[in-house]
């Protein structure tokens, strides 16, 4: 399935992403190599748990956590 | 997923303790932690006057945030906030902004302190200047002038928003360097002559979840981040304990859970603090690192 997701980390980066039926956003993330213990993942605008399954909406990562 | 008390759709899960929360639960579930480490270390007491250490970035915005909820209602508790500029051009600033429209909001009386007006450099000239890392001047002169401006306005208690991550952090960093004094220090509760007695409300919360409070309340969370780099060895430090979180859910809270039970049992810090000669705030050494950073030897 190709989801389209934005990276906000100091700049915004889009792009487009194959993930697999049924993976879960850490899932997504692992394969991003984000660490998920600095981000927090948006669907629709809203937070969601980590462990929930990837579905075809708008997603957003953003870095919570920087450097210093 | 569903939020584990009402069924309502989760905002979070928390891997350590297998735990989903909605967003009001996962609210509540924040500041329950924050109000029993209160509690626990006797932070903040009756008759305290609080001054919150508020650059404006969104540790010290959530901690000034959830403490006005705490202990608004309370006449015998009063809160002050206090902001240092050290003077990062383009960054700063920004932070800065969301410091002063926050006490506005709340109706916290703040007071602003420059490096410029407390050493007459700012910390963009001094680095220019010295040989120093920027988060050595910065980390030594921002705890010196925190520590001067909470004292003159007669605050028993510093709270700043040090978070699960930054603690888990220092603890390690401590360990590895084998610097058993600074541990020592560490300890909630710790004082020593002239320093107003520092505390850390965010200590049992994870940086990640201290952002997501924030987002959740409607906060400014600022992701900008200071143009210098940050301290070498706390960068690995965090890397290394965010992908050993990762693989081993809790590492964080083990960190700190067993730090609290070896602070239990080690005496108090052999370090004695002296008045530095030059300047006569608390030092360990005679003439204080401040006054050794800005060269007044």
């Amino acid at each position: 399935m190709k989801i389209g997701i934005k990276i906000l980390s100091g700049g915004v980066r889009e792009q487009e992403l194959d993930v697999k039926e049924g993976s879960t956003y850490e899932e997504m993330l692992e394969s991003l190599h984000i660490n998920p213990e600095i981000v927090i993942v948006f669907r629709n605008g809203n937070p969601v748990p980590l462990d929930e399954k990837v579905s075809g909406d708008n997603v957003d990562i953003i870095r919570v956590v920087t450097g210093g | 997923m569903k939020c584990q008390r009402c069924n309502k759709a989760a905002v979070v899960f928390q891997k350590y303790s297998n735990a989903h929360f909605c967003k009001p639960h996962f609210i509540e579930d924040v500041e329950r932690k924050i109000k029993r480490d209160i509690r626990k270390f006797g932070m903040i007491k009756k008759g305290e006057r609080v001054a919150i250490a508020l650059s404006g970035g969104k540790d010290s915005t959530v901690l000034l945030y959830i403490l006005h909820r705490i202990f608004n209602e309370r006449p015998d508790i009063e809160l002050t906030a206090i902001t240092i500029d050290e003077g990062i051009k383009g960054y700063r600033e920004n932070t800065l902004e969301h410091a002063i429209k926050l006490t506005c909001e709340l109706g916290i009386s703040h007071t602003i302190r420059s490096f410029k007006e407390g050493f007459g450099i700012t910390l963009d000239e001094l680095v220019a200047k010295e040989k120093h890392a920027a988060c050595t001047l910065c980390g030594v002169l921002r705890k010196n002038l925190l520590n001067k401006v909470a004292r003159e306005l007669g605050a028993s208690k510093l709270a700043i928003g040090h978070n699960l991550d930054d603690e888990a952090q220092t603890i390690l960093m401590n360990y590895l360097r084998g610097d058993m004094d600074r541990l020592k220090r560490m300890s909630p509760g710790i004082t020593q002559l002239g320093l107003v007695m520092r505390i850390k409300p965010l200590r049992s919360i994870p940086e990640k979840e201290v952002a997501l409070y924030g987002l959740l309340n409607d906060l400014p969370v600022s992701t900008d981040e200071c143009p210098y780099a940050g301290e070498a060895l706390r960068n690995e430090i965090r890397e290394i304990i965010n992908n050993y979180e990762v693989r081993h859910p809790g590492t964080k809270y083990s960190l700190l859970g067993g730090f609290d039970e070896i602070a239990s049992i080690m005496g108090p810090p052999a370090t004695q603090i002296v008045r530095c000669e030059k300047c006569g705030e608390p030092s360990s050494v005679a003439i204080c690192k401040t006054c050794r950073l800005l060269g007044r030897l």
